[in-house]
């Protein structure tokens, strides 16, 4: 390798581990990497020595429930929740992404081995009070352009309110008056599917959630207060 | 703290719970969550958001275990990569004035004390690491920590360091190409 291509080579290995390459650019030097092996020992290279980086950071130890959490969700049965909305719209489609969720677990455990990139959210939304509380995180993926699903994950940190139900709007951007989403879980996950009409207003709107009776706001519109708010971000 | 564990019996672990072995995926968890928790808190700064960001990661790294291949990264490094992905996405969708709380310890970590920092780790690889980043000009060290801990690319950086994009990229550029010397100078 010339030693112009050396440096291009270091270059872009680094931007890549580090983040700086996005979009095409990105997958160019993915495409580029199988291509060439002295591209790939470079790349090589600066990742086993770049995430040393996170070595240099001093240990500490998460809390007792990080663990428990996170055997619930792989392998207890899915957790109903009981004292969610009946008449939720979500609850039949939780079920079904359950379901869904299992066989594509599979689908990935027999795939050939695959970049994690390809399967990462393309959106998110970080669902928050005034005073930064996180309550639900929403990860979007694009399927294809008129296939979009969000999985919304109640967080840790939510305060559950077993006599509500928390609804989720779309405040569109230009200010036209609210669209309910559906209600979110209080506890563990759901998915839900993007109706294609609100793809569009999705990525340029507001998230807001409000505190409504159980069921759902009654009159298809805020009836209570707005607690957390965020909107969709290009990751 | 577990964290001795070597990167054989890392792959061994991961290996089998790639195959559905709880046990072992367990005894991954142990031997590695506290230093990519420490990772986590560092890029999000909050420790409820952080817990959050490990828990989506492990998630991950259990349905990926298969897919692992040792000869391109070793696992430390696969995992790493995984959390810091995931830290990333949290931090993009973390309300704006929020993101950089702890600006001060990234300073600190950047400035020319990187003496305690070495108590932290007791890989030799890890410590010359750091030796040679205590080398680097503290702007440069500043940029290529500030954008491998908080995501930034090279506009975030120009706008957070005040500086022409020109000058930032030119800092980190510079900045690694002397870390890789200094890093080849050492094992060699």
């Amino acid at each position: 390798m010339r030693y112009d291509n050396q440096l291009l080579a270091n270059m872009l290995a680094t931007e890549y581990i580090l983040g700086m390459l996005k979009g095409a650019a990105r997958r160019r030097f993915e495409q580029l990497l199988r291509q060439r092996a002295d591209l790939a020992q470079t790349f090589h290279w600066w990742e086993s020595h770049l995430h040393l980086l996170a070595d240099t950071v001093p240990a500490t130890q998460p809390s007792n429930k990080v663990w428990q959490n996170i055997e619930n969700r792989l392998f207890n049965a899915p957790r109903t929740n009981s004292r969610a909305n009946n008449s939720s719209w979500w609850k039949g489609l939780a079920f079904l992404s359950t379901a869904m969720a299992v066989s594509l677990a599979t689908f990935l455990a027999i795939q050939s081995p695959k970049r994690l990139e390809d399967i990462a959210p393309t959106a998110v939304a970080l669902l928050t009070t005034e005073k930064a509380e996180a309550g639900w995180l929403l990860d979007e993926t694009k399927h294809s352009p008129t296939d979009i699903e969000i999985k919304v994950r109640a967080l840790t940190s939510l305060q559950i309110k077993p006599d509500n139900a928390f609804e989720l709007w779309l405040l569109p951007a230009d200010k036209s008056k609210p669209i309910s989403l559906g209600l979110l879980p209080q506890q563990g996950t759901s998915v839900f599917k993007v109706p294609e009409e609100l793809i569009a207003q999705l990525a340029t709107g507001l998230l807001a959630v409000s505190l409504e009776p159980v069921g759902g706001s009654p009159t298809g519109q805020p009836t209570g207060a707005v607690l957390y708010q965020g909107r969709m971000t290009k990751t | 703290m577990k964290q001795t564990k070597s990167s054989e019996e890392l792959f061994r672990l991961l290996a089998l719970s790639g195959q559905g072995d709880r046990a072992a995926f367990q005894a991954l968890y142990e031997a590695t969550s506290a230093k990519l928790f420490g990772l986590s808190l560092r890029i999000l700064s909050r420790r409820d958001l952080a817990e959050e960001a490990l828990q989506d990661a492990f998630i991950n790294i259990w349905h990926h275990a298969q897919n692992y291949r040792p000869e391109k990264a070793a696992v430390m490094t696969w995992m790493t990569t995984i959390v810091r992905n995931k830290c990333f996405d949290l931090l993009r969708a973390m309300p704006k004035e929020s993101q950089l709380l702890e600006e001060q310890s990234m300073d600190d970590w950047a400035s020319d004390d990187l003496g305690p920092l070495e108590k932290v780790t007791e890989q030799s690889q890890s410590k010359a690491l750091l030796n040679c980043m205590s080398t680097l000009a503290p702007l440069q060290r500043q940029a290529i920590a500030l954008s491998y801990f908080k995501g930034m690319v090279h506009e975030q950086l120009a706008t957070h360091m005040v500086q022409p994009l020109g000058t930032v990229k030119t800092w980190i550029r510079r900045g690694l190409q002397s870390l890789k010397s200094c890093l080849q100078g050492v094992s060699s």
